[in-house]
């Protein structure tokens, strides 16, 4: 071991830039792939919806001054299952993959705790409507989702949590039954999954969703999801597009306009910000593990050439092709390994300095020997050719120029 | 002396082009994604109004009359006033340039002709355009003796004027709102700020354009409403859209200019007094912890620029550094290997510190090169930014200044890269290296 080290360290300046590399390399690598996998997170979860393929919403009406009626909104309902194509409609103040609002709570906040952070979605048939999956327990009944919801005082009332937020709050037995931690809402059924309309940073808290039948009295962004039997789904939008205009139209504020759109293609515009995030930060991942590749074989070549003689000397002495090649490999690990330690703790310090400064989630642990294993791996890599080349040096080498 | 250096470096960059490629290319990647982050930094994170926003501040204090048994506690800073406090601290301090302001959307029309056309703006009260900068081209602003009678006046943008009346110069014509006229008095130049500070959230980075200001109170008479109702005191979350209700509801944002510190801190001690005073009155039933906010710590509070700007921004920082020790490696390589023809120059009797100087030319020159390969590889990169469907996309746009900052970054690069390869090869002794050739 002794034999590979001293000559580093008789001239560290190439070995100590190698050092650097690796280091640098690995501490971005270890980050961006966290960011990476931050991004990825929504795009991979599973949204809950059932049969997205023929579920439209209708969104985008927001009304001049005073809110439309909740009756009146319930009438437009009634109307909209009338239209021919249709097959059911729900009426909603949120739905997935649509921001104009979000409800938010933390469940159980109490002084001195932070409580569980969710996501609320109000209307009348939203399980039978979103197509989601009941675990356990029941849908809503048919004089819960006529509720109109009081939401200054009425915060209590029947949920169905979805089971993330299930095993979240009820770690040991079953949700259907009790009641919602710090309110005197109960629990009355599960589903499987309903995505956030809001994502918030880490990929646990997405699928923590509850659900509440009614809708606000006072409501000022009324939607309908569309459950169509037909697959003309542009002739159906037309027609129900210009029931609601001849309904509301005289009351809309100006410069908005109501839309109708596929919930595919939502939920295509929702994520599209972290789909381009995701092909930036695994693009930079990438160029940078070819740089540092390029970097390091560009390094080692000079490094090598410069000990031509001393390796030709060595293989005048004995030495075998294989045993250079392997010095040559061993050296590079313990470069790398050097720059990898490095690497790893300025990979913690800049993660601890990016959650003091911009919020960010603690990098966990597992990506530490991720990173680890790619940069020596690529280390490896990199010294290969030259390794290989120095290997062929002629014995006879030795014996020139001394 | 210098163009024989760059001579020397033309011709040695002759000499194993392919290593020159690889570290023109690396410095030319690393340096093109600093620059495309950077563009889109600079223009997200500077000043919403430069030079202006600086000195603006906006009021913020807990002014609820209700107390609210779903939302007591007063966790983020609020800055909806209602018209009544924002008009008694304005009147209370009439040196102080002051506006009170509120986004609103509108269709506007010419009463005597079929054109019309939806157009953002501000409701205000006050000095609008004088304390946000925004450049006249015709008329005037509206007086205090118009503001103070409720006169229907309004001033519209040049475009909005060129849409409704073929013709840019619009002062003397009338406008309608809600089918109301106001007679336009001033049309600006097309103006916007460069981020959302007014009515500031994570939901809008970029501002649109401001093409119509509406004093206060004609506003009011006339119906026009806000964009956004503000908080009416019943319930957290919930507002209406275009109208207000002015007795109930907190809408307005009052900013303020204030040039020094002593000003600032004389203005906060006001508002605290203000604030405090209702407080004891018994109308506002909470502590008031009234403060001011300047305009860029307001946006951060905000979070109107999302953090991914400034994280991209430092990932691509750490990246150009990875390229440029990348670079230092290669060309320390590059320059070793050269050790015999120095080592010739020395014996010549070149001193070290021409030997350095040679090799800091010939980094730098490599620099530059990079930094011309990183031209088209950032307009690419702004290119690709701005067809994604981000917010922000319509900011990455390379002008002059980033132009200029790309060149003296690239000769920097390349300076810096090449400090420790030249230091490393000046400093050997000439002796030795002579035998080692």
């Amino acid at each position: 071991m002794l034999h590979i080290v001293k000559p580093l360290l008789r001239r560290p300046l190439m070995p100590l830039l190698v050092v650097l590399q690796v280091a640098l390399a690995c501490a971005i690598a270890c980050n961006a792939l966290f960011l990476l996998q931050q991004k990825v997170a929504p795009l991979v979860a599973p949204d809950g919806i059932g049969d997205p393929g023929n579920l439209v919403f209708l969104h985008g009406m927001f009304p001049r001054g005073d809110p439309w009626p909740a009756a009146q909104l319930r009438g437009l309902e009634d109307e909209l299952r009338g239209v021919p194509g249709v097959q059911g409609v729900g009426y909603a103040a949120t739905l997935p993959m649509v921001s104009a609002a979000q409800f938010t709570m933390d469940v159980g906040k109490r002084d001195g705790h932070a409580g569980v952070s969710t996501t609320m979605y109000f209307g009348d048939h939203l399980v039978r409507m979103l197509g989601l999956r009941m675990e356990s327990g029941r849908d809503f009944t048919p004089e819960e989702a006529a509720a109109d919801i009081d939401l200054g005082s009425g915060r209590d009332g029947p949920v169905i949590i979805t089971r993330a937020l299930a095993d979240r709050l009820f770690p040991d037995g079953e949700a259907v039954g009790k009641l919602l931690p710090g309110t005197n809402s109960p629990v009355v059924g599960v589903v499987a999954h309903l995505m956030r309309n809001k994502f918030i940073q880490g990929n646990r808290d997405l699928d923590y969703t509850i659900l509440r039948p009614g809708v606000p009295k006072q409501w000022p962004a009324p939607m309908y999801a569309v459950r169509l039997a037909t697959p003309d789904k542009a002739q159906a939008c037309k027609s129900m597009l210009s029931l609601v205009q001849r309904a509301l139209g005289s009351k809309l504020l100006p410069g908005q306009h109501i839309q109708c759109d596929a919930y595919p293609d939502l939920r295509d515009q929702m994520l599209a910000p972290q789909r381009a995030a995701v092909w930036l930060l695994s693009g930079v991942t990438l160029i940078v593990l070819v740089v540092t590749l390029t970097g390091i074989m560009g390094m080692t070549g000079y490094w090598v050439q410069q000990r031509t003689r001393s390796i030709g000397v060595r293989r005048a002495l004995g030495a075998k092709r294989s045993d250079v090649l392997r010095e040559l490999l061993i050296e590079n690990l313990v470069v790398a390994a050097v720059g990898v330690v490095v690497g790893l703790i300025a990979a913690c310090g800049i993660n601890l300095w990016l959650m003091r400064h911009y919020e960010l989630l603690r990098l966990p642990v597992v990506y530490l020997p991720l990173g680890a294993a790619l940069l020596v791996a690529l280390g490896q890599l990199a010294v290969l050719a030259p390794a290989r080349r120095a290997s062929r040096i002629p014995p006879i080498v030795a014996t020139r120029a001394l | 002396m210098f163009r024989y250096y760059l001579q020397l470096a033309l011709a040695r960059c002759r000499r194993g082009p392919a290593m020159v490629a690889l570290v023109v290319l690396t410095m030319a990647i690393g340096i093109a994604a600093c620059m495309t982050a950077l563009t889109i930094f600079s223009a997200l994170e500077g000043e919403p109004l430069p030079g202006i926003s600086r000195h603006l501040y906006v009021v913020t204090m807990d002014a609820r009359e209700q107390s609210q048994k779903d939302k007591p506690a007063y966790d983020t800073p609020d800055a909806a006033l209602k018209w009544r406090d924002a008009t008694a601290l304005m009147d209370a301090r009439p040196g102080v340039p002051q506006v009170a302001l509120a986004q609103t959307q509108q269709r506007v029309g010419n009463p005597d002709g079929p054109q019309s056309d939806v157009a953002n703006g501000l409701l205000a009260h006050g000095p609008v355009l004088r304390e946000l900068g925004v450049p006249l081209r015709f008329g005037r602003p509206w007086t205090d003796s118009e503001q103070a009678a409720r006169a229907p006046v309004v001033v519209i943008d040049s475009n909005l004027a060129q849409k409704l009346f073929g013709t840019e110069d619009a002062v003397g014509r009338s406008v309608e709102i809600e089918h109301h006229r106001f007679r336009v008095v001033g049309v600006t130049a097309p103006w916007k700020p460069r981020t959302q500070f007014i009515d500031a959230g994570p939901y809008q980075i970029l501002a649109v354009d401001t093409q119509l200001f509406v004093p206060v109170g004609a506003a009011l008479d006339a119906g026009v409403g806000p964009l956004n109702g503000g908080e009416c005191g019943e319930e957290t979350g919930v507002s209406n859209f275009g109208a207000v209700d002015v007795q109930r509801c907190r809408w307005l944002e009052l900013w303020a200019a204030l040039k020094t510190p002593a000003e600032v801190a004389s203005y906060q001690s006001f508002l605290s007094a203000y604030a405090d005073a209702q407080h004891r009155a018994g109308r506002f039933v909470y502590p008031p912890h009234a403060k001011l906010y300047g305009t860029r710590e307001w946006m951060a509070l905000n979070h109107v620029v999302p953090r991914d700007i400034a994280l991209n921004m430092i990932l691509a920082g750490a990246f150009l550094v990875l390229c440029m020790i990348n670079v230092a490696g290669l060309l320390t390589a590059r320059f070793l290997r050269r050790q015999a023809d120095v080592a010739i120059r020395r014996a010549l009797g070149a001193s070290w510190r021409q030997v350095f100087a040679q090799h800091l030319v010939e980094s730098g020159l490599l620099g530059l090169l990079g930094g011309l390969l990183a031209l088209p590889l950032t307009l690419l990169g702004t290119w690709i930014v701005r067809k994604q469907p981000v917010g922000y996309a319509a900011a990455a746009q390379f002008g002059v200044g980033a132009f200029l900052a790309l060149l003296e970054l690239s000769l920097l690069v390349g300076m810096l890269g090449g400090v420790l390869p030249a230091w490393r090869v000046c400093r050997l002794p000439p002796a030795i290296q002579i035998k080692q050739a």
